[in-house]
């Protein structure tokens, strides 16, 4: 396990505030241009809580593969919740905060396990075994996917990322 | 469902954030004696329980709310407890989270027309339970550790301010 990861983890909450600093809420809720598929579908705002919500929900995961043994997990619907949990009234900055603290706390029990903690694993129904440490990748990397095309959406909105 | 007890639902953060107020470390960490039958965690463990428990059911009410009748599997609450480092961990950040996650989740609640309190999710152990039940069992499970926080801090000699 490279230890540094646990760093970039910790740190995803700070990438997001950046990502959308000075963005008002019209920014925020601005729906790509149609036939701007490159930029993807997504407003900013429903970038935003879809992260809070899978860092949330995998945080929960790795939990219980660091305290269960071998636990079952189950997959959900990330259209479903973007499409009916009213993202685009949610608030962003509060998202932002809730995702930030979440990732410190949990980056915490992280720091205090053994290398071996992280080739623990779990039953994911869609995804079959997966091991802490790739669950961990899979969150570190999940940031800057997305942080990505709100860098593609503010250039398109003429607010470009600092 | 009575609208107010949304209300009540998203204020409840300020309860714990109270309820770790003006605590020192050792007070946090103190384990009560079995003798004195107030709970023989710390308060610092409640807090994190209560964190851990809160993201944990706020995610299976979005389940609830945005999937159709939900499988959700149960978690050993014992073993985050004992396995997840609560002591390296900040029992006020913990309640942070838990009130930031209420309001956050209460956007939602507020959004939804009265029938969706009714949906259900299909719980490993409990079997099937109502998104009402979800918000009142959440609800009770937080005074239920607050009444023990505030026996602790009789105790403790810093008893929890009105």
């Amino acid at each position: 396990m490279d230890r540094n990861l646990i760093d970039e983890y910790e740190h995803g909450g700070e990438i997001l505030a950046r990502a959308i600093d000075g963005l008002l809420q019209a920014d925020l809720l601005a729906a790509p241009p149609a036939g701007a598929a490159d930029i993807g579908s997504w407003t900013i705002q429903q970038i935003i809580i879809h992260l809070m919500d899978a860092d949330l929900v995998w945080t929960a995961r790795m939990k219980s593969i660091i305290a269960e043994d071998h636990p079952q997990i189950l997959g959900y619907d990330e259209s479903k919740f973007a499409a009916r949990l009213f993202y685009d009234l949610q608030d962003a900055q509060q998202a932002v905060r809730i995702f930030d603290l979440n990732r410190k706390m949990f980056a915490r029990v992280l720091r205090k396990l053994s290398d071996s903690a992280f080739a623990r694993t779990g039953t994911h129904n869609e995804r079959g075994e997966i091991t802490l440490d790739a669950a961990v990748q899979a969150m570190v990397q999940h940031v800057p996917h997305h942080v990505n095309f709100i860098r593609l959406k503010r250039d398109k909105l003429g607010n470009p990322m600092r | 469902m009575d609208r107010q007890r949304i209300n009540d639902f998203a204020d409840g953060g300020q309860k714990l954030l109270r309820a770790v107020d003006g605590l020192t470390r050792d007070n946090l960490l103190w384990q009560p004696p079995a003798a004195l039958e107030i709970g023989r965690w710390s308060i610092q463990q409640v807090a994190l329980h209560l964190m851990d428990d809160e993201l944990i059911w706020t995610s299976r009410m979005k389940l609830v709310i945005a999937e159709d009748k939900p499988k959700i599997l149960n978690y050993d609450e014992s073993k985050f407890a004992s396995k997840l480092f609560s002591e390296e961990q900040d029992a006020h950040v913990a309640a942070e989270i838990l009130d930031l996650n209420r309001r956050q989740l209460s956007i939602i609640l507020r959004q939804l027309p009265d029938e969706a309190f009714a949906r259900t999710g299909d719980h490993s152990d409990i079997g099937i339970f109502t998104l009402e039940q979800a918000i009142n069992w959440t609800a009770e499970h937080l005074d239920h550790h607050i009444y023990y926080i505030a026996m602790k801090r009789q105790k403790l000699g810093k008893p929890m301010k009105e």
